[in-house]
């Protein structure tokens, strides 16, 4: 060990120190950013007494990491539902509301008998026709807008997969970066960092799980398993429709060639964005949709007119309700899908279209001329057998579609406050689900940066320590210097 | 004849001092060279014949040492191809006219032509393990070429062997023959697909659409299509010819592992390139969904070196871009029977001599050679304290001798003027 040996140990503790200062102060500096992981300089011995920092580690925790993707992708799928939930709440009312199906069936059940104690009232009458109006305009309002939620939901898993493309071709460049850079030795922390934010965005968008391999190099999969990247980013396709019709499902959304989430889907992702835009387009809103249809069919089931004859020869037809395949009555039990949508009151007892609102009380509405259909055959003003009928077919059980995952026999009334309270459970249990995902979610995000997160605290430790070492080296060096210097003074 | 002797005397020793003073002086000018080994003196007596009346005196001469066995100390730099040696051996390098010779100075950087080239300017030596056409020869430095970067192309390597480990799920419901993948239907039914990344001879990429269906209770068929022939969804009907393999896999129904095929591995032709054997020993069938554990083969795209790194047993790895590696060379390190008698030459390098004995060649890390360091420099053996301290003895010596030789021309003087 000799003088010269002695400067160079000091000079290498020197390097290693600002290193490692170095570090401190990339660390101090990310202290606020929530992708940042605490980042180490490992230091080692080199031959021949030195110090050398061997490499820079960050303090990165896979399984958390893996906890704090799956929750969120399961949290953003409750909340994307969650949120249409809402969304149709408001805009299609609760049962008390005015607006409801249930509340205005209610209205027009309540002008009905109204009408029946003064069937002579023309003026009640035309009561009657209005509250069937704002019933027919409040189906085909919220046809609207469960129509306007399904496009804007298939609008937004267009965006969705572009995010998701984005997001992969940008994973590519950094998998890259770190395939190549751990191969070399060279510093890939910070690409580390930016590889796990990448995932958490991807995670955002669409369920995952991530296999890492040899040389730092990661395949990602969706949580159904289909590649999504893998040395290259496999595509993800979406054909948006441009106007989602009623009865139509959204195209399905295919990744690597399968299909992962729409109808026809093999390998069925379960969490994401997506998957809760899908569940929303092609399930809730779809569901919720065929329940307003067979609202509207019951309507109209309910108020239809049948043949008076003696022997009756000619079909029932469609009264105070009509649709576009009057005067024929949709098939009993089976939804019409966009039924509510079309659903309107017969002209021919609208008075603003030149209809006569006494043809409720006296039948023959869906053909005024056509003396079959007429109820009131004697022609009294006092006549309420018929409008008595109204009334007790909207409270009369009929047969409902099973698919629209409601009562298969109720009144239309019942049906219609059976559809509220499905809507509203729903909202309820995916609300208490959502608050319980996003608790999990944010668990799992502090457990995260807990684990992985800079600590202020640990740094300005570590650059006290820093700064000693520096200090006792920058001694070494001195001492060193004063010794030649003594013994240079000894040579005269 | 004694006051001549004393002269004569007085000047070898003042002679022998200023060889001192020399190699002091040369020692602390190389105080900062990279694999210098130091210098040094040793005196000895030449002793003249007298009787025992008379004392004749004799004089001394130098014999110049150096230290070339002396382990210098490192320092450590950014440079992968500066090299260091611990242990006995030395670098095998050759000057501009091609003569071999030995040093411990790695100060390396690839040249004009990729040649790795020391701070003198000579080039180190090696066996090319690229295309195996060095001769090892254990005595001489014949068959070493130097080592170079020129011969290091882009390359492309195509896929052979990879793993594809997956779980298939025990719940899936049978597929029927006419739906099944192999059957390349738009009907096409399956659990489970995954696509795997391949590389042709050509570094093109090849992806290998893997399906797995069911056929029956545990037995499932692999399908293995390539993924260009595919539908525009991406999927199926594949184009004719894309189909590259198709298995049929059995397994245990008690413990869900793999029993058929045996070898548990799918042989895959890539299109244009080598056959891939694709492992699928840890394939299981359990109660859970399509899982895929691991699923990668090698290969690489075309790619250029990006830099070399040098192993502590001399082996020149060449790293791609993308992170492979290869083998380029072997650097050997040279011993000697007696270092410290090697004739040192200008350069930092060493010739080997008769005293010296004869060159020994082998791989770092091995009978005593010694590792090489990459990143790090040799020090010279130099310790400027102690040259300081043999400074000033040579100093104070010198001056001890010039008194001596002073006196016997004062003796000859009164001797002189005796005759008067």
């Amino acid at each position: 060990m000799t003088l010269t040996q002695s400067i160079g140990n000091a000079r290498s503790s020197l390097s290693t120190v600002s290193e490692q200062i170095s570090v401190v102060s990339q660390n101090i500096a990310r202290v606020n950013d929530a992708n940042a992981t605490r980042k180490v300089a490992n230091v080692m011995t080199v031959l021949g007494g030195g110090v050398g920092v061997a490499s820079i580690s960050r303090t990165a925790n896979k399984l958390l990491l893996d906890t704090y993707l799956s929750a969120n992708s399961n949290n953003q799928t409750q909340t994307v539902i969650n949120a249409a939930l809402d969304q149709l709440e408001n805009t299609v009312g609760e049962t008390d509301a005015d607006t409801s199906p249930a509340a205005l069936i209610a209205k027009l059940s309540s002008a009905l008998q109204n009408y029946s104690t003064t069937p002579q009232n023309s003026a009640v009458a035309s009561t009657v026709v209005s509250a069937a109006q704002s019933l027919a305009a409040s189906l085909n309002s919220a046809t609207q807008a469960v129509t306007s939620l399904r496009n804007r939901a298939d609008n937004d898993i267009a965006t969705s997969v572009s995010n998701i493309n984005d997001l992969l071709s940008k994973f590519q460049k950094l998998n890259q970066t770190i395939v190549a850079g751990s191969s070399s030795g060279t510093d890939i922390t910070d690409a580390l960092d930016q590889r796990d934010a990448v995932l958490k965005q991807l995670s955002t968008e669409v369920g995952i799980r991530t296999v890492v391999r040899s040389g730092g190099d990661m395949a990602i999969y969706t949580d159904s398993g289909v590649t999504l990247f893998d040395k290259t980013p496999r595509q993800v396709t979406f054909a948006p429709s441009t106007n989602l019709s009623p009865s139509a499902v959204g195209s399905p959304i295919y990744a690597d060639g399968v299909p992962i989430a729409g109808t026809s889907h093999t390998m069925s992702i379960s969490s994401g964005n997506l998957a809760g835009l899908v569940e929303v387009r092609d399930n809730i809103a779809l569901t919720y949709q065929s329940q307003l249809d067979e609202i509207a069919r019951g309507l109209i089931e309910a108020t239809a007119e049948t043949d008076q004859s003696a022997t009756p020869t000619l079909p029932a037809a469609a009264g105070l309700f009509t649709y576009g395949g009057a005067p024929a009555i949709p098939a009993s039990g089976t939804v019409v899908a966009g039924l509510a949508g079309s659903i309107k009151v017969n002209p021919n007892v609208d008075p603003a279209q030149g209809g006569d609102p006494n043809l409720i009380r006296d039948g023959g509405i869906s053909d005024p001329g056509n003396p079959a259909y007429t109820y009131n055959s004697s022609g009294g003003a006092a006549y309420t057998d018929r409008i008595q009928q109204l009334v007790a077919n909207l409270n009369t059980a009929r047969a409902f579609d099973g698919a629209s995952q409601l009562t298969s026999s109720a009144s239309v009334s019942d049906y219609a406050k059976a559809s509220v309270s499905w809507l509203e459970a729903l909202r309820q249990s995916a609300s208490s689900e959502a608050e319980s995902r996003q608790t999990l979610a944010d668990r799992a995000s502090s457990a995260l940066s807990r684990e992985t997160g800079v600590s202020l605290d640990e740094e300005m430790t570590n650059l006290l320590a820093l700064e000693r070492t520096f200090q006792a080296s920058s001694r070494l060096i001195n001492t060193v210097d004063n010794m030649f210097a003594s013994l240079l003074q000894s040579i005269s | 004849m004694g006051l001549y002797g004393v002269m004569t005397t007085s000047v070898s020793g003042m002679s022998v001092q200023s060889d001192r003073m020399g190699t002091v002086a040369d020692n602390i000018a190389n105080v900062n060279t990279t694999g210098y080994k130091g210098a040094s003196t040793e005196f000895a007596t030449l002793i003249a014949q007298g009787s025992v009346a008379s004392y004749v005196p004799g004089s001394v001469s130098t014999i110049a040492r150096r230290a070339v066995s002396a382990q210098g100390d490192f320092t450590y730099t950014k440079s992968p191809t500066d090299l260091g040696i611990s242990g006995e051996g030395f670098f095998m390098v050759q000057s501009a006219a091609g003569t071999p010779y030995l040093t411990r100075a790695g100060a390396f950087i690839p040249d004009a032509n990729g040649d790795l080239i020391n701070a003198a300017g000579f080039k180190l030596l090696g066996y090319n393990l690229l295309d195996g056409s060095s001769s090892s020869v254990i005595n001489s430095a014949a068959g070493l070429q130097v080592v170079s970067t020129a011969g290091l192309g882009m390359k492309a390597t195509p896929s052979t062997a990879g793993a594809f480990h997956v779980n298939l799920p025990l719940e899936a419901a049978v597929t029927p023959a006419a739906n099944l993948p192999s059957a390349n239907g738009a009907t096409a039914a399956y659990s489970g697909k995954t696509s795997i990344v391949t590389y042709d001879n050509l570094g093109r990429q090849v992806t290998l659409d893997i399906y797995a269906a069911k056929t029956a209770d545990n037995t499932w068929e692999y399908s293995v299509y390539n993924a260009e022939g595919s539908s525009s969804t991406g999927g199926f009907p594949y184009a004719a010819g894309s189909q590259l393999t198709t298995a049929t896999l059995s397994f245990d129904a008690t413990t869900g592992k793999l029993t058929a095929p045996v070898p548990s591995a799918l042989s895959v032709n890539i299109p244009g390139g080598a056959t891939l054997t694709l492992d699928i020993t840890k394939t299981t069938q359990l109660a859970a969904a399509y899982t895929p554990e691991t699923a990668s083969a090698n290969g690489s795209p075309p790619t250029a070196v990006d830099r070399l790194e040098i192993s502590n047993d001399g082996i020149v790895t060449a790293v791609y871009a993308d992170g492979s590696r290869v083998d380029a060379f072997k650097i050997p390190l040279a011993k000697v029977a007696s270092p410290d008698n090697l004739t040192a030459i200008s350069g930092n390098v060493f010739a080997t001599n008769k005293s010296s004995g004869d060159l020994q060649l082998g791989g770092a890390n091995s009978g005593g050679l010694g590792q090489v360091i990459s990143g790090a420099l040799e020090n010279s053996t130099i310790d400027l304290a102690s040259e300081l301290t043999s400074m000033v003895q040579a100093q104070r010596n010198y001056t001890a001798n010039s008194k001596v030789f002073q006196t016997g021309t004062e003796l000859l003087d009164v001797l002189v003027n005796l005759v008067r």
